[in-house]
């Protein structure tokens, strides 16, 4: 099947794209989910804004002393070719290669990944883990960062409303760890669990974030001494509406995470 | 410029293209219809399948998920800008080397992706796991992934080619036997091949189908007037209307008294599964076409959908899908044989299990595309199809249309892969309904969704065996009771009605037993057709048998290879119950030499070592028989197949055969064969087929009949030929005909050593001094000649106990596999799986373990992952190929594969069939295999679905995990 008709805007201009938003235009950057969804007729947006034109959204990766910033036109293969990232925040890397295939991460977006909202989307997971915010433009030019956290609010939701995420922010301390683990019916398909965990070196900002088990990605915080089962308790304590999906029930989820918790620790010790 | 409409210039493989689109016109509508470089396929709508790759700006991306207008100003490049000069590329030629496709409806995408790993990693340092990682993206349905790896790391340099190690291991005198590489690889991985899609002009219409959005439901009304009225409409048209231009669809099985619906292609009155058709439209583009389907109203008085197999067979007045029918059962079929309920009562051990297969098909990469044709003028109808059965086909469009045959032209072309779905026509009436009726060309390609949603399911059995063994594990007698979901149909649009059967009629296996019951009822419910799919039931009855032998071999603690070695057959020709006669084979051997090639005694020391790390490893070794070339009274499938030989002026020699290429290389293998019997060079032969025009009539591709039946004609058509040639070489060389031979397309008299080529002599034959002198002696003055063959080990006679023998052949072996299942995930992961196989004379190794891989990797799959079902209102709970769960390339385990040949003895040649035996025992290996992974644990594995979320119901139903963990 192919997409129901749409008007396609052309827009070099940030602020037309703005405007084209408030009135319900949806933004498409790399459209690697977009497309497909409209193909399948699962969405049939009459009006579609194309990001790749408008210089103001930066294609760039840039490192600032204490963060970085991923522009909303970098692609998941550059994200993955990006020497900063794999150095500073392998983390990312590690969720950006299992994302989808070649094709797909060469054109799809590591802020279209987030703006998608799949619970199970990798980079949204792996950037919520590391406390990212994405910053939000209004027509007005009014920017709006938003913690990751607050960011996601239903499956495929989120509330940036009818605004344009035109980049997101990494925050770098110096010695983060991570690690980024998914599990799926078969290596790099959609995952069934996927989690990102970020220590530091204070325990202060030691968090996990977890896709897959609820209609969200959902980020709780840990101490250094959080074993397995007490993760598993705070997120059987969770009353965030749960994930439902044919591959797997929510108690078998809750077994997936915990193997996948297990492999984590094993891994950051 | 119309509103939504862009000018846009893309360069595609240094063409530039200026054209008009829509804003939504995908990139790779615009190469395909725009520049017209076919190559390019969509095999799916989400992106997975990766037939679509193609290079953009620099970067692979799939065309399919690119709009147009986003391109503007850009470079594509496709799989024609691989060959250079007419030259294939490295690649291009590694592919045809290590037989890395099949079909090749996927491969113009895969060597782009291929193409740009090796692009990126000119150093060579790579693994297999980076190739996997490469080609995730890419999904091929045929080859099983195995050989594609290979191929790209013998692109690179890093391994010789397939073709070359295996023509290494077999010496053989003449091209039989040879692994010689495929000649209809050339054109495919040019991206040339002829598949249905690359048929029609740009003025063609384009059909699409509004389908029920109800599993069962009457029809009230049908609302069209929006859809008609949508600028670039044709043709609306539903069901009702169109019952005056055409005949119910003509049934595929026929057979014992089963009942059929007698359905219409377009529903009438009510419909009986979600995505039955209800009505066709024709419009200008396809868009404008799927536009219109779903501006179809339709308002339904909803029924109560069928959806469990167990409530709609205890169903007799009410909730009747088809209620002249009585009951929803469309075939109930009974044998027994010998004292079953006695060798119960006294034997010393019962075993009785309940056996689940679950719902998955075929899947072929490419969907259902028909281009259709209608001539008023004449009353002609020429229709491009992907079909197994181009005859059949042009027989069912007679009878729907009521056309006459010899006016019909079906023309199969390349076909996308089958697997045995291909075997029936439903949908394909559509577009031809639409030609006749606007009088113009229509091309439909149908979705995938389409396909997945109201395609065709296989498998779905609900099986119950019994077995009754002495205590020394003597197997004693077997009884089944299957019961399996047709969904609304297994016999009219779809023909899989014959796979429960098979189950029933083949439970006993390679195994000595001769007291057996069975019961197979194939009850019909709200769901789509249930279509043929490779191993067709034979993988049933290896359930049925194998996974009770396993039981007993663990109650009687006996190791369950010696309980299979000693029921094993042990002479042959043999009988088994039902009626079959299995001719020979060596069912022995392929177990023991698959215990050897498996080093046993090691992998069970590693399955301990393993088990003190916490753990689980898992083992079997499973026989299974194929049997192949089914032939069925009342039936498409018959025991009979032509082949016209053509030995032409030249001195070339076309082969003309009835069966379909579907992947699985009849361009090459018929031309072994027929270069040996005619002694012609290999280069010389040229085999046609898929043209109802050119080829004499065939019953087309399906149960591995082809290496028997088309090889049998051709071996007739061949002798009468050579003799001709030697009668003709005699007379020119004034000698008699036992001092001529043919060999290397060279004719010699060994006396006189005289010699002239075939070329010579042919041309003498039909120019000068012509037919009339040097063929003076022959039976008929001709180089051309009809060859039929019908299989000697057929017998429709029923003997006294209504036993008759179907399948003529049976191929066999032994399948292991070794396996790593976490029960805490569910997650089983395949480490490695061994064949030993036997069937008969091999004609090509390349192709045949090409087979057997592909078909592997296929039951792995859907042993794994695929699945289809239904939510409680019928609608279907997968959409796209990712839902569905489609193997990808990490799906492919190491393989190794040995053969034994035991020469066939219904043909000359002695090759028995060869494509399904790697669907046959997987699913019960695996099964077996978990189950043996998981004996700590005590968890019995009855269930073919050994997804995740299966396994770990079953487990979880059988032990407390959370005790067992901690």
């Amino acid at each position: 099947m192919r997409p129901a008709q749409f008007n396609f805007h052309q827009t070099t201009s940030l602020k037309e794209a703005c405007l084209l938003a408030k009135r319900g235009a949806i933004p498409m950057a790399g459209g690697q989910a977009l497309v497909q969804d409209m193909r399948l007729r699962n969405s049939a947006p009459a009006e579609i804004i194309n990001l790749r034109q408008i210089r103001e959204i930066s294609k760039k990766i840039s490192l600032k002393h204490d963060s970085l910033t991923i522009g909303a036109k970098v692609t998941v293969a550059e994200l993955l070719k990006d020497k900063t990232i794999l150095e500073r925040l392998p983390i990312l890397s590690e969720a950006a290669r299992r994302l989808g295939d070649v094709q797909i991460r060469n054109f799809a977006t590591v802020v279209g990944n987030v703006c998608w909202s799949d619970p199970r989307a990798n980079l949204a997971v792996a950037l919520l883990a590391c406390k990212a915010k994405i910053t939000a433009i209004e027509d007005n030019g009014t920017l709006t960062k938003i913690d990751l956290e607050d960011f996601f609010s239903g499956f495929r939701e989120n509330i940036l409303d009818r605004r344009i995420a035109t980049e997101i922010e990494v925050p770098l301390s110096e010695k983060n760890v991570g690690a980024y683990l998914e599990f799926s019916r078969q290596p790099l398909d959609l995952a069934l669990v996927n989690i990102a965990m970020v220590t530091t070196p204070s325990d202060k900002g030691n968090c996990i974030a977890i896709g897959g088990i609820f209609n969200r990605p959902l980020r709780i915080k840990i101490s250094k001494r959080d074993l397995t089962e007490e993760i598993i308790r705070k997120i059987e304590n969770n009353n965030s509406p749960l994930l439902e999906d044919q591959f797997a029930s929510p108690s078998h989820k809750i077994d997936i995470l915990r193997a996948l918790l297990k492999k984590l620790f094993l891994r950051l010790q | 410029m119309k509103k939504n409409q862009y000018q846009i210039e893309i360069t595609v493989d240094g063409q530039k293209k200026h054209a008009q689109v829509e804003g939504r016109t995908l990139l790779v509508d615009f190469i395909r219809n725009n520049v017209g470089e076919t190559s390019v396929k969509i095999g799916c709508e989400e992106g997975a399948c990766g037939a679509c790759t193609v290079d953009l700006n620099g970067k692979t991306a799939k065309s399919c998920l690119q709009l147009a207008i986003n391109c503007d100003g850009s470079e594509v490049k496709t799989v024609s800008s691989l060959r250079k000069n007419g030259k294939l590329s490295l690649l291009q030629q590694a592919f045809i080397d290590s037989h890395a496709l099949q079909c090749g409806f996927c491969t113009s995408g895969m060597l782009m992706s291929a193409e740009a790993f090796l692009q990126k990693n000119t150093d060579n340092d790579f693994t297999e796991n980076d190739i996997k990682e490469a080609l995730t993206g890419n999904l091929c349905r045929c080859t099983g992934y195995r050989n594609i790896i290979h191929a790209v790391a013998s692109a690179a340099g890093k391994v010789e080619s397939l073709s070359a190690l295996e023509d290494k291991k077999y010496l053989t005198n003449g091209n039989v036997g040879k692994a010689i590489t495929r000649r209809e690889d050339k054109r495919l991985v040019s991206g040339k091949g002829k598949f249905a899609d690359i048929f029609g002009n740009s003025t063609d219409l384009h059909a699409a189908v509004a389908r029920s959005t109800k599993a069962h439901a009457k029809i009230k009304t049908i609302n069209i007037t929006k859809a008609q009225a949508m600028p670039g409409v044709t043709l609306v048209i539903n069901g009702e209307e169109a019952k005056a231009f055409w005949q119910p669809i003509s049934p595929t099985l026929d057979l014992l008294d089963l009942k059929l619906p007698r359905r219409y292609p377009l529903a009438t009155e009510k419909v009986v599964f979600f995505g039955e058709p209800v009505a066709l439209i024709v419009a200008e583009d396809p868009y404008i076409a799927e536009d219109a389907a779903l501006a179809v109203e339709v308002e339904y008085e909803e029924l109560a959908p069928n959806i469990d197999v167990f409530e709609s067979l205890k169903q007799k007045e009410k909730n009747l899908i088809y209620p002249e029918w009585k009951d929803n059962t469309q075939v109930d079929y009974a044998f027994e044989r010998g004292p079953v309920d006695k060798c119960f009562q006294s034997a010393d051990l019962v075993i009785e299990e309940k056996i689940n297969s679950h719902r998955y098909g075929a899947m072929p990469l490419e969907t259902r595309v028909v281009r259709a044709e209608f001539d008023d003028s004449d009353g002609s109808l020429v229709v491009h199809s992907s079909t197994q059965v181009p005859h059949q086909m042009r027989l069912y469009l007679a009878q729907v249309f009521g056309l006459k045959e010899n006016r019909i032209q079906v023309i199969a072309g390349d076909v996308g892969g089958g697997f045995g779905a291909k075997l029936s026509v439903d949908c394909e009436f559509l577009p031809v309904l639409g030609s006749i009726l606007t009088g113009k060309p229509i091309k439909w390609s149908e979705s995938r969704s389409g396909w997945i949603q109201a395609g065709f399911a296989a498998r779905d059995y609900h099986a119950t065996s019994k077995a009754a063994f002495t205590k020394d594990g003597k197997l004693l007698a077997l009884e089944t009771d299957i019961v399996a979901d047709m969904g609304c149909d297994g016999a009219e649009r779809a023909c899989g009605l014959g796979m429960p059967l098979n189950g029933g009629n083949y439970a006993t296996g390679p195994y000595e037993c001769d007291t057996y019951r069975t019961r197979v009822r194939c009850v019909v419910t709200n769901k789509a057709p249930y279509n043929a799919y490779r191993g067709y039931g034979k993988d049933l009855a290896n359930m049925l048998v194998e996974r009770v032998i396993d039981q007993a071999a663990d109650k009687l603690e006996i190791d369950p290879v010696q309980i299979r070695k000693m029921n094993l057959l042990k002479s042959y020709p043999h009988q088994i119950p039902t009626g079959p006669i299995i001719e020979n084979g060596t069912q022995r051997e392929s177990l023991e030499r698959l215990e050897e090639i498996m080093d046993l005694d090691l992998l069970r020391q590693r399955q301990a070592e393993y088990l003190e790390k916490g753990k689980y490893l898992g083992l079997s070794l499973i026989p299974y028989i194929e049997p192949a070339g089914a032939t069925f009274p009342g039936s498409a499938f018959q025991n009979y197949e032509s082949v016209n030989l053509r030995l032409a002026a030249d001195g070339s020699l076309q082969v003309l055969t009835g069966i379909q290429n579907i992947g699985q290389g009849i361009e090459t293998s018929y031309a072994q064969v027929a270069s040996d019997l005619l002694g012609c060079k290999i280069e010389e032969v040229n085999v046609s087929w898929g043209d109802t025009n050119a080829t004499p009539w065939g019953s087309g591709t399906f149960s591995s009949r082809g290496s028997m039946f088309a090889v049998g004609a051709m071996i007739e058509a061949a002798k009468k030929i050579r003799s001709r040639i030697e009668i003709g070489a005699a007379t020119l060389m004034e000698t008699s005909v036992d001092n001529i031979s043919i060999k290397n397309s060279e004719i010699k008299c060994e006396k006189s050593g005289q010699s002239m080529t075939l070329s010579d002599f042919a041309y003498s034959v039909y120019v000068n001094p012509g037919a009339e002198i040097v063929l003076d002696q022959a039976d008929v003055p001709s180089l051309e000649a009809l060859g039929t063959y019908r299989h000697p080990q057929v017998n429709w006679k029923p003997d006294q106990e209504g036993r008759a023998q179907f399948y003529p052949a049976h191929a066999n072996g032994a399948e292991g596999i070794l396996i790593e299942v976490d029960p805490e995930t569910g997650h089983i992961e395949v480490i490695k799986v061994w064949m030993v196989a036997d069937h008969g004379v091999v004609l090509n190794p390349l192709l045949l373990q090409g087979q057997i891989k592909g078909g592997l990797v296929q039951q792995l799959g859907g042993t794994l992952y695929e699945k289809l079902s239904y939510d409680k209102n019928g609608i279907p709970l997968q959409k796209t190929l990712k839902e569905y769960g489609m193997p990808t390339i990490w799906t492919a385990p190491e393989i190794e594969i040995e053969h034994f040949e035991t020469r066939s003895p219904s043909t000359d040649i002695g090759a028995k069939g060869g494509g399904e035996d790697g669907c046959i025992a997987t699913s019960t290996a695996l099964m077996s295999a978990v189950e043996d992974a998981l004996r700590p644990l005590g968890v019995k594995i009855m269930s073919s679905d050994l997804s995740p979320k299966n396994l770990k119901k079953i487990i979880e139903s059988q032990v407390d995990l959370r005790t067992f963990s901690s």
